[in-house]
């Protein structure tokens, strides 16, 4: 009994009152955009380590801090001035391909990477 | 971008419902899209659905992204764990692994996220970690094969996008029939191979009656190949299309064989076989009753 209570407590208690996962994140993202400091704030609150960059910096070889990457953009949807869609503008890191080796989670618009990188994970 | 507010499709038996912070999805009951069933006329008139999005997507809001979901279990380096109510059909990916790239299709910002799904998120984070250096296996932009029958499926008059998928002996046996082209596909869609764009039925696999998505047709050819005889030939031509090793006699496949053991699997993506590194993290599968 006295094995298993922390994982009990541990199980029930919500994300934001739980210790924070041991985890050092790197939130790459579109600087100074609220989308950006929503996710910073968020992920301050339950992970060790939260570190920004900016999405089109980031390339083979970066990221080796982190234990996982995560790829985000604001909405991608160019819009004309009657409000209907012109064109989709995602943020494209050049320099990232399929050989980057971190754990990396790529957050909706900017699925058109990978989509680019000829994953499963593509832009149906 | 079309993926919406609520994920369907669901395996909550996948580590990321599991911990570090368990979740017991809250189901509701979703209307089944009408698109939906143009590819699978057998979904219900609901389907069971978990929410993602607190609220409503407003109109002109960001909206997620899907990815191809037909064959995406077809290689040991991806994992398919959910759908979401989209523009495309009912197997499009929303939650969906391949390497070490997590796609998290939905778009909302963790305000606009259900408290369910921030744990769900946050235990991604966590379940993530383990695949550090396990790069994707199956790359490539050839769609799987499983898209044939569901493109058939329907009672629509075949689009001519449709057609120029199909092998062109099943046009030329079953012309606009879709039931006889449904018979076909039961019948030889282990035989398809990927030629430049299209689809055509590989006569060696036809008559040999081999699935190439199988190891098992592999080990039959070996077998053949050292018989002799008049299979010998068309079972080596199929051992080469189908692995790209170019060994010439039965011991040389038996010993590759067993080296690659149950490593060794068939994408459409990649249209042969392969054989994933031993470091390889396992996937997680579905259970299935």
């Amino acid at each position: 009994m006295r094995t298993w209570l922390p994982v009990l407590l541990f199980a029930t208690v919500l994300p934001a009152q739980a210790a924070k996962l041991d985890l050092k994140v790197l939130y790459a993202g579109v600087a100074d955009h609220p989308r950006t400091e929503q996710w910073r704030a968020f992920l301050a609150a339950h992970v060790a380590h939260v570190a920004l960059t900016d999405v089109k910096a980031i390339a083979d070889g970066s990221g080796t801090d982190a234990d996982v990457v995560i790829l985000d953009c604001p909405d991608p949807i160019v819009r004309k001035a009657d409000g209907n869609p012109e064109r989709i503008a995602v943020p494209s890191p050049k320099g990232l391909t399929a050989a980057f080796d971190r754990p990396t989670i790529v957050i909706a618009g900017m699925t058109l990477h990978t989509d680019h990188l000829q994953l499963k994970s593509n832009w149906l | 971008m079309c993926l919406y507010e609520e994920a369907h499709g669901v395996d909550a038996s996948h580590p990321i419902f599991q911990g570090p912070f368990p979740v017991t999805p809250t189901w509701h009951d979703m209307p089944t899209p009408a698109h939906y069933k143009n590819l699978d006329p057998s979904l219900g008139p609901t389907l069971r659905a978990w929410r993602v999005h607190r609220d409503k997507l407003p109109e002109r809001s960001y909206v997620g992204v899907v990815a191809d979901g037909f064959g995406f279990l077809d290689s040991p380096d991806a994992e398919w764990i959910a759908s979401g109510r989209n523009s495309k059909n009912a197997r499009a990916a929303a939650l969906a692994r391949h390497g070490n790239f997590f796609h998290w299709g939905f778009a909302a910002a963790p305000p606009e996220l259900t408290d369910e799904a921030q744990r769900v998120f946050l235990n991604t984070l966590a379940y993530m970690k383990r695949f550090a250096g396990q790069r994707p296996l199956a790359i490539g932009e050839t769609r799987s094969r499983e898209w044939l029958p569901a493109m058939i499926a329907g009672d629509q008059p075949l689009a001519d996008y449709v057609k120029n998928q199909l092998p062109p002996s099943w046009l030329a046996a079953a012309g606009d029939d879709r039931q006889a082209l449904r018979a076909l596909a039961a019948a030889e869609l282990g035989f398809l191979h990927r030629e430049g764009t299209r689809w055509q039925v590989d006569a060696d696999c036809k008559r040999l009656g081999l699935d190439n998505r199988t190891p098992t047709a592999l080990r039959r050819c070996v077998e053949l190949q050292a018989n002799g005889g008049d299979d010998a030939k068309a079972a080596q031509a199929v051992l080469e299309r189908y692995t790209g090793e170019r060994f010439t006699t039965a011991a040389e496949w038996q010993r590759w064989l067993a080296d690659a053991g149950d490593r060794l699997f068939h994408s459409d993506v990649v249209g042969r076989f392969r054989v994933a590194p031993k470091d390889l993290v396992p996937p997680h599968r579905a259970k299935t009753d």
